[in-house]
C-alpha cells in the first residue's frame, strides 16, 4: 500500500545541509497497525507529513497504491485527503467556529456526499463514539479527550484507508489515552491500515509493527508475531 | 456546503466582534464618504442635460471689455442675438436673457410689497432653448408679450397663497407697473446653470427696448441654436463687432478701435450649453453660479483614495489576524478541501462585510449629509433614483468585497498546512514590509490632506480677517436708500440721531464690492487714457472708513463739489503722477471735467482675488452714471440688534411700503469667499474622515501587535523594563511608520498647495510650520491610537502572558 523508496528530506542553509530523514526504505501492507517511535527530532513528524502528502519529500520516491505521489499535482493530493487518509493530530485542530456535529460532517462535505447520507452517517458515528449529547457544543466546551473523540471521529467518517495519528495522546491523561488506543485497535481489527507516532512503549503494544527511528534513519522494524488465530 | 460555510463565516465574525466591527466601521465610513462624493459628483454633473436640444445650444461669450485683466464674460449685448442670425445662416434661433436686478414687487390688491432679486427677463424662445416645465400657463405663449411673467412656484406661494397665480396681475417697482402673470413654474426643476423665481417677457425691461442699439450694454446673456459645424462660426465671430457696431460707437461719439486699442478687441465664442457649469471658471456667469470641474475632479480623487484607505485597513487587518484564522485553513486542507474552496469561503467572508458595511455606509451618509447640512451649511442634494441606488447597493460591495478580499485570501490559503498545523506559522517579513508599506500610504493619504486642510483655511482665514485698506467692523449696511427718493435725506437725518450711531456715510456702491470702470482722460491730453472704477461718496466717507488722504484734501462737508474729485494713488500712478503733483488736475470723462482735490491711500475696493485697481471718488452729485446710494452706519459695538430695530422702525415711519435690506459689512465681505470656505469646510470633513479611518486600522493592528508580542513584553519585564519603557518601545515603530508618511506627504502637499495658492493674487506663502505642526498632531494622533493596547499589554502581568497553554 505504501512504498517509500530511498527517500530523503533536509533543509539547505547557506553552509550545509541539515538531513531530517536520510535513506528511508519503507513498505506498509494494508491492514497493519504501525507505531513509529523514537526520540524528539528522530523525523517521526515528517515521515508522517511525508506519508500523509502534506510534504514532498527531497529526494526518493513514494508510492501510495502504486501512485507515484512525488509526481502528483496539488489537486490530486487533495483528491487522496478527501477518500484515502484520515488525520488525527496531538493538538485535536478541531475547526473551533464549528459544532461538533458539523466539525464531523466537514470531510464528507468535501467529498460530496449526499445530505441524507451524510445525516445518517454522522449520526452512526455520534452513536458509535457516545457523543450524541454533545453534538451542538463547540470543541471549547468539551474536555480534551472528548475533543480528540471528535477529532478521531472526524478522521475515520470518511472510511479512510490509511489513519494517521501524530501523537494522538500526547495531550490526554492515561485513561482517556486508553479509550483513543482501544478504539484504534478495533478500527484495525475492521481492517483499516494505522499509523501511529507515539513516545509510549504502552500505545506502542497496541499495534502489530514498531519502527523506530534515531537522527532520520530506520534503527529497527519489529514486528509483533500474531500469537492468536 | 454553503450553508456550513456561510454559518462558520459569521460565527468568526462574531467571535472576532473586536476586529469584526473596526473592519465594518472603518469600511462603512470609507463607503459613507465615497457615496456622499458620488452624490455631489453626479448633482453637479448633472447640469444642463435636460434641455431641448442641448446639443447644438451655446451660449455667446464676450471678451471682458470691463476688466482690465481681459478674459471672456458670459455677458453680451442685445444688437448681437439678430446680427448673429443675419450673419449665419445656420443659426435660427435666439434667446436673450437680461438682468433686472432687484424690484419691489407686490400683488395687485394687496398692501404688502417685497424687494426681490435676481429677476430675470428673456425673449419668448426661452422655453424652447431650456427644459423648465409649467405647472399652470403655455410655455409656447408665456413670453410671447410685453408685460407678462412667469414665477416659480414659491413665488407664486408668497403671493397669493393657495389661490391660483395664473392670469393675476403682479405691480413692480416703484412706478406700480402692471405685469400679467402667464405661467408657474413647478416645484421641482432640473440643475440649470442659472436661477431665477421671477422671468418678465424682455421688453418688459424698458431698458431692453432702450437700450437694443447698444454695443456696450452688455447686459445681457445670448444663446444661439447652431445647425451643424460650429467651427466656421467661432473661427469669424471676430469680424461681427467690426460689421455690426460701429455706427452703435459712433452714436456715442466714441471711435471703435480707440475703445478696442484701451478695452482689448471686441470679439465673441460659443461655448456649449452643457459646459457651462463646470468649464466657465474663467467666464463670469451674471444670472448664476458655476461650479468648477476641478472640484468635481479633487473630489472624486478625494472618494477613491478614502475608500482606498477604508480597503487597506481590511486587507490589513485580515493578513495581521491571518495567525488566528491559518489553523482552521490549515485542517481543512488536511481533509481535503481545494485550495479554490478556502478562497471561496475567506472572500464570502470579505463580502458579507463590506455588505454590511455599505449599508451601515448608506446610513452614514445620511447622517454624515444630515450634520454638514445643520454645521456647515453645505447641502449635497441626493441625485440618484432608486434604481442607480439598488444597482449600486449590488454592485459596490461586490466591488469593495473582491478588492479587499482577494488580497487576504490568497494570503491565508498560501500557507502550507503542514507549517500551519506545527505552529510554525512563518510571521513573515515580507507580510510585515507589506503590511507597513500601507499603513505608510493611509497616513501619507491623512497627512497630505492634513495640510491641505491647513493651507485651505489659513487662506481663508487671510482673505476674510486681512486689512482691506478700510474699517468694516461694526458697520451696517443700509442698501439702496435712494429708493426713498426725497425722503431720503430725512431718513439719513433719522439715523444719525441714535446715540449709538457714531457716523454715517453715503456712498454708490459698497467697499470692497467693486465699483463700475470708465475710461477717463486727461483734460486737454485725449491720448491719456485710464479705466477707473467710480465710486460716488459723501464727505464723511473717508474719515468713516479710516481711509488716509495722502496729498490734497476731502470733500467738503455740507457743500457740494460736483466736480472736485479725489483719485487712489495707483490712479495718479497711471496717469504718470507723484499724488501731488496729481492735485490740480484734471480728468475728462466725455462732457464734464474733474477737478482732482485729493488722493487717498491705495485700498482694496474689490475683493481680494483681484488685484487693487485704480479709482476714483465723486462727490454725491457728481454728474456721472450710478445712482445708487448706500448708507453705511458706523456703530458702537453694543446693542446692535436694537439698532437695527430702530433702523428698521425709522424706516417704515418713512415709507412703509419699501422693503428694509441692511447686512453687515463684515460679514458681508467674508461672503465673497464662501467657495474657499465651503472648500475649506469640505477638507476639514474629509481629513477627518480620513483620519478616523486611519486611526481605526491603526488601532487594530496595535491591539494586533500588542498581542502578538505580549510573550516578549513579559520576558522584559521580568528582565526589569518599567511599563513606560515598553510603551515607548512599541509605540515607536508605529512612530517610525508615521513619520516616514510624514516625510513622503509634506513635499507632495507642499507641491499641491503651492500650485493651488497660485490661483490667487493676494495668498499666503507656504510655511514649513504648517507642516511641523501636522506633523507633531500625526505623531501625538498615532501615540493616542496605538497607546491604549500597547499600554494594556505593558500593564499586563507577566505571569499571565508567559504562561504556556
Amino acid at each position: 500500500m505504501i512504498k517509500l523508496k530511498n527517500v530523503d528530506k533536509y533543509v539547505d542553509s547557506r553552509f550545509q545541509r541539515t538531513f531530517i530523514l536520510k535513506g528511508i526504505d519503507l513498505e506498509v501492507q494494508q491492514g497493519e497497525f504501525v507505531t513509529i517511535m523514537g526520540p524528539s527530532g528522530a523525523g517521526k513528524s515528517s515521515i508522517m507529513n511525508i506519508i500523509g502528502m502534506l510534504d514532498e519529500p527531497s529526494q526518493g520516491e513514494y508510492y501510495f497504491f502504486d501512485e507515484p505521489v512525488h509526481k502528483m499535482k496539488e489537486r490530486k493530493k487533495s483528491e487522496m485527503h478527501k477518500h484515502y487518509i484520515g488525520f488525527i493530530f496531538q493538538a485535536y485542530h478541531l475547526i473551533d467556529e464549528l459544532t461538533v456535529y458539523e466539525n464531523i460532517e466537514t470531510p464528507l462535505l468535501y467529498k460530496g456526499v449526499k445530505g441524507s447520507e451524510r445525516k445518517s452517517m454522522v449520526a452512526e458515528i455520534l452513536d458509535r463514539f457516545q457523543m450524541v449529547a454533545k453534538k451542538d457544543l463547540f470543541p471549547e466546551q468539551l474536555s480534551g479527550g472528548q475533543q480528540q473523540l471528535v477529532g478521531v471521529a472526524r478522521a475515520i467518517i470518511g472510511q479512510p484507508k490509511l489513519l494517521l495519528a501524530d501523537e494522538p495522546t500526547g495531550n490526554l491523561h492515561s485513561e482517556q489515552g486508553e479509550e483513543i488506543m482501544d478504539i484504534f485497535k478495533k478500527l484495525n481489527e475492521e481492517g483499516m491500515t494505522i499509523i501511529q507516532v507515539t513516545h509510549s512503549e504502552k500505545n506502542a503494544e497496541y499495534g502489530n509493527r514498531t519502527i523506530r527511528l534515531v537522527d532520520g534513519a530506520v534503527v529497527s522494524d519489529e514486528r509483533k508475531e500474531q500469537v492468536k488465530s | 456546503m454553503f450553508k456550513i460555510l456561510f454559518k462558520s463565516s459569521i460565527r468568526f465574525f462574531l467571535k472576532e466582534r473586536f476586529y469584526s466591527t473596526i473592519n465594518v466601521m472603518g469600511l462603512a465610513l470609507g463607503v459613507a464618504s465615497a457615496f456622499m462624493i458620488a452624490q455631489y459628483v453626479n448633482n453637479e454633473l448633472s447640469y444642463d442635460d435636460h434641455h431641448p436640444d442641448v446639443e447644438s445650444t451655446y451660449r455667446v461669450n464676450q471678451t471682458n471689455i470691463w476688466s482690465p485683466e481681459g478674459g471672456m464674460m458670459g455677458s453680451t449685448v442685445l444688437p448681437l442675438a439678430e446680427a448673429l442670425k443675419s450673419e449665419y445662416s445656420q443659426i435660427k434661433s435666439s434667446l436673450r436673457i437680461n438682468t433686472m436686478g432687484t424690484r419691489v414687487i407686490k400683488a395687485e390688491g394687496s398692501a404688502e410689497s417685497f424687494s426681490e432679486n435676481g429677476l430675470l427677463a428673456a425673449d419668448s424662445t426661452f422655453f424652447d432653448f431650456f427644459g423648465y416645465e409649467l405647472e399652470y400657463g403655455d410655455s409656447n405663449t408665456a413670453l410671447d408679450k410685453i408685460n407678462t411673467v412667469v414665477i416659480s412656484h414659491d413665488i407664486a406661494n408668497k403671493y397669493f397663497g393657495d389661490e391660483t397665480a395664473l392670469g393675476k396681475t403682479l405691480l413692480i417697482g416703484e412706478e406700480e407697473r402692471a405685469v400679467q402673470i402667464t405661467g408657474v413654474l413647478k416645484k421641482e426643476q432640473k440643475n440649470t446653470h442659472f436661477d431665477y423665481n421671477i422671468l418678465f417677457s424682455i421688453y418688459t425691461n424698458e431698458d431692453c427696448k432702450y437700450f437694443e442699439w447698444s454695443w456696450i450694454w452688455t447686459q445681457v446673456v445670448t444663446y444661439v441654436k447652431v445647425e451643424g459645424d460650429i467651427k466656421p462660426i467661432q473661427s469669424s465671430l471676430h469680424e461681427i463687432a467690426d460689421k455690426y457696431a460701429v455706427s452703435a460707437f459712433d452714436r456715442l461719439g466714441i471711435d471703435i478701435n480707440a475703445f478696442e486699442k484701451e478695452k482689448g478687441e471686441i470679439t465673441f465664442s460659443l461655448q456649449p450649453v452643457k459646459d457651462i457649469h463646470l468649464y466657465s471658471r474663467e467666464i463670469e456667469n451674471r444670472i448664476g453660479t458655476d461650479g468648477d470641474i476641478l472640484y468635481v475632479r479633487i473630489f472624486s480623487i478625494v472618494a477613491i483614495v478614502i475608500l482606498a484607505l477604508a480597503c487597506i485597513n481590511f486587507i490589513n487587518l485580515s493578513t495581521a489576524r491571518a495567525v488566528f484564522r491559518a489553523k482552521e485553513i490549515g485542517v481543512k486542507k488536511v481533509l481535503g478541501s481545494s485550495k479554490q474552496l478556502l478562497i471561496g469561503q475567506l472572500l464570502m467572508e470579505s463580502l458579507i462585510i463590506s455588505v454590511i458595511a455599505t449599508a451601515f455606509g448608506m446610513g452614514f451618509t445620511e447622517l454624515l449629509k444630515i450634520g454638514m447640512e445643520s454645521m456647515l451649511g453645505i447641502f449635497i442634494p441626493q441625485s440618484f433614483n432608486t434604481q442607480t441606488l439598488i444597482w449600486f447597493f449590488l454592485v459596490f460591495p461586490l466591488i469593495i468585497g473582491l478588492v479587499a478580499g482577494s488580497y487576504p485570501a490568497l494570503y491565508l490559503t498560501s500557507y502550507r498546512p503542514v507549517d500551519v498545523l506545527k505552529g510554525q506559522l512563518a510571521s513573515g517579513k515580507g507580510g510585515n514590509f507589506f503590511r507597513n508599506g500601507l499603513v505608510v500610504f493611509q497616513f501619507v493619504i491623512a497627512i497630505s490632506l492634513m495640510i491641505c486642510t491647513m493651507v485651505v483655511y489659513k487662506q481663508l482665514t487671510f482673505f476674510q480677517e486681512s486689512n482691506m485698506g478700510f474699517k468694516r467692523d461694526n458697520v451696517v449696511v443700509v442698501e439702496q436708500i435712494e429708493r426713498l427718493n426725497e425722503q431720503t435725506e430725512s431718513f439719513v437725518n433719522s439715523v444719525n440721531q441714535l446715540s449709538s450711531v457714531q457716523q454715517t456715510m453715503i456712498s454708490s456702491t459698497v467697499p470692497g464690492f467693486g465699483s463700475p470702470e470708465d475710461l477717463f482722460a486727461e483734460s486737454g491730453n485725449a491720448d491719456r487714457k485710464v479705466s477707473l472704477g467710480t465710486i460716488k461718496i459723501n464727505a464723511s466717507y473717508l474719515p468713516g472708513l479710516d481711509i488716509d488722504i495722502v496729498a490734497g484734501r476731502n470733500l467738503r462737508e455740507g457743500i457740494s463739489e460736483p466736480y472736485s474729485i479725489l483719485i487712489n494713488e495707483l490712479a495718479a500712478q497711471a496717469f504718470g503722477w507723484t499724488p501731488e503733483e496729481a492735485i490740480g488736475k484734471q480728468l475728462q470723462y466725455y462732457e464734464p471735467v474733474f477737478t482732482i482735490i485729493g488722493v487717498v491711500k491705495n485700498y482694496h475696493s474689490s475683493p481680494l482675488y483681484f488685484e487693487i485697481a485704480p479709482i476714483a471718488l465723486f462727490d454725491e452729485q457728481a454728474p456721472i452714471f450710478n445712482t445708487s446710494k448706500h448708507l453705511m452706519i458706523a456703530v458702537d459695538n453694543e446693542s446692535t440688534q436694537d439698532l437695527i430695530q430702530y433702523l428698521e422702525n425709522n424706516w417704515k415711519s418713512v415709507n412703509s411700503e419699501l422693503p428694509f435690506n441692511y447686512f453687515f459689512l463684515d460679514e458681508r465681505l467674508a461672503s465673497h469667499y464662501d467657495n474657499e470656505s465651503q472648500l475649506s469646510r469640505l477638507f476639514i470633513v474629509f481629513t477627518g474622515l480620513a483620519l478616523l479611518i486611519g486611526g481605526i486600522g491603526l488601532f487594530g493592528l496595535s491591539a494586533f501587535v500588542a498581542s502578538r508580542r505580549a510573550k516578549e513584553l513579559g520576558v522584559r519585564k521580568v528582565l526589569g523594563a518599567t511599563v513606560g519603557q515598553l510603551v515607548i518601545m512599541v509605540n515607536t515603530s508605529f512612530s517610525k511608520l508615521i513619520f516616514l508618511a510624514c516625510l513622503i506627504a509634506a513635499p507632495i502637499a507642499w507641491w499641491l498647495m503651492t500650485q493651488w495658492l497660485q490661483n490667487f493674487r493676494y495668498h499666503i506663502d507656504m510655511q514649513p510650520t504648517t507642516i511641523f505642526s501636522c506633523v507633531v498632531i500625526a505623531l501625538i494622533f498615532t501615540w493616542l491610537v496605538a497607546g491604549y493596547h500597547s499600554l494594556k499589554a505593558a500593564i499586563t502581568d507577566p505571569v499571565k502572558s508567559l504562561r504556556d497553554e
